[in-house]
């Protein structure tokens, strides 16, 4: 039986980061979210469905969304196709376990972060936490002068 | 004023050499383009590429006040940021060289980008 992950309801106004997690097996990635509730300011909001994370989604303005492989209706990929159309800004990683080559291919022109393993773990959420840090600090460092 | 970015290899220019992919370039080449007169040019460094870092450009350039893009190609999510930014998408995917390309825009023949020409997702 699914463990039901609290869903973080209060808004997400003067939260650091806000997550999206659309997954129908919080089983699986329980340690995951474990690692990212430990971050300060972080809202989490989860939806089974692909149509209800989209709703999810427009409704938060998300950091981060985290797809799993097969959603209630839709695909992860399927679904963070019809994602970067509506909210390009967030970004996003996918359950899988696709090769390395594969998942390039599939996931190309997306903007994925990274593929998180069926089953991730504290240090997958590590290694999530560190790439959406420094692209944070690229989008937030001054533009290099033009000449 | 339409300010033009070019992703450019090297030093870019207008004489210079367009890069492949706008995410790895190494400069994009600004023209300020007003009422069909090329009014200046500069260069504007970019940023360092990170996987999944797709919007980091799309806030370099709609920082600079860029309001027209060419790409060579273009993936489906910073085509929809380019976008949300205001950012028009033109697209030449044969000429390497800069200067017919934005000849063509400031003629107006350069085409813009269709959603369905865009990199990967199986396309």
């Amino acid at each position: 039986m699914n463990r039901a992950m609290p869903t973080d309801t209060t808004a997400t106004e003067g939260k650091n980061m806000t997550i999206v997690i659309a997954t129908v097996d919080a089983d699986s990635i329980h340690a995951l979210i474990t690692r990212l509730r430990c971050e300060p300011g972080v809202a989490l909001h989860q939806a089974a469905s692909g149509s209800a994370a989209l709703t999810l989604v427009k409704g938060t303005n998300p950091d981060l969304v985290i797809a799993g492989e097969q959603l209630e209706d839709m695909s992860g990929l399927d679904f963070i196709k019809r994602l970067v159309a509506i909210a390009p800004l967030a970004n996003t990683a996918l359950v899988g376990s696709l090769p390395a080559e594969d998942f390039h291919e599939v996931t190309e022109g997306l903007g994925v972060l990274m593929q998180l393993p069926p089953a991730p773990d504290g240090a997958d959420a590590e290694a999530l936490l560190s790439v959406l840090a420094r692209i944070r600090g690229l989008l937030a460092a001054p533009a290099p002068a033009a000449s | 004023m339409v300010r033009l970015a070019i992703p450019s290899e090297g030093q870019g220019g207008l004489d210079g050499m367009r890069a492949g992919h706008f995410g790895h370039c190494d400069v994009f080449t600004c023209i300020d383009v007003d009422n069909g007169q090329i009014r200046q040019v500069s260069i504007l460094p970019n940023k360092e590429h990170v996987q999944g870092g797709c919007m980091v450009p799309v806030a370099l350039l709609a920082e600079a006040g860029v309001n027209a893009l060419v790409v060579g190609g273009i993936g489906m999510r910073p085509l929809m940021g380019f976008k949300q930014a205001g950012i028009e998408v033109y697209h030449d995917g044969v000429r390497p060289e800069i200067r017919p390309v934005v000849e063509d825009f400031i003629a107006g023949t350069l085409p813009k980008i269709a959603d369905d020409q865009v990199c990967g997702g199986g396309h």
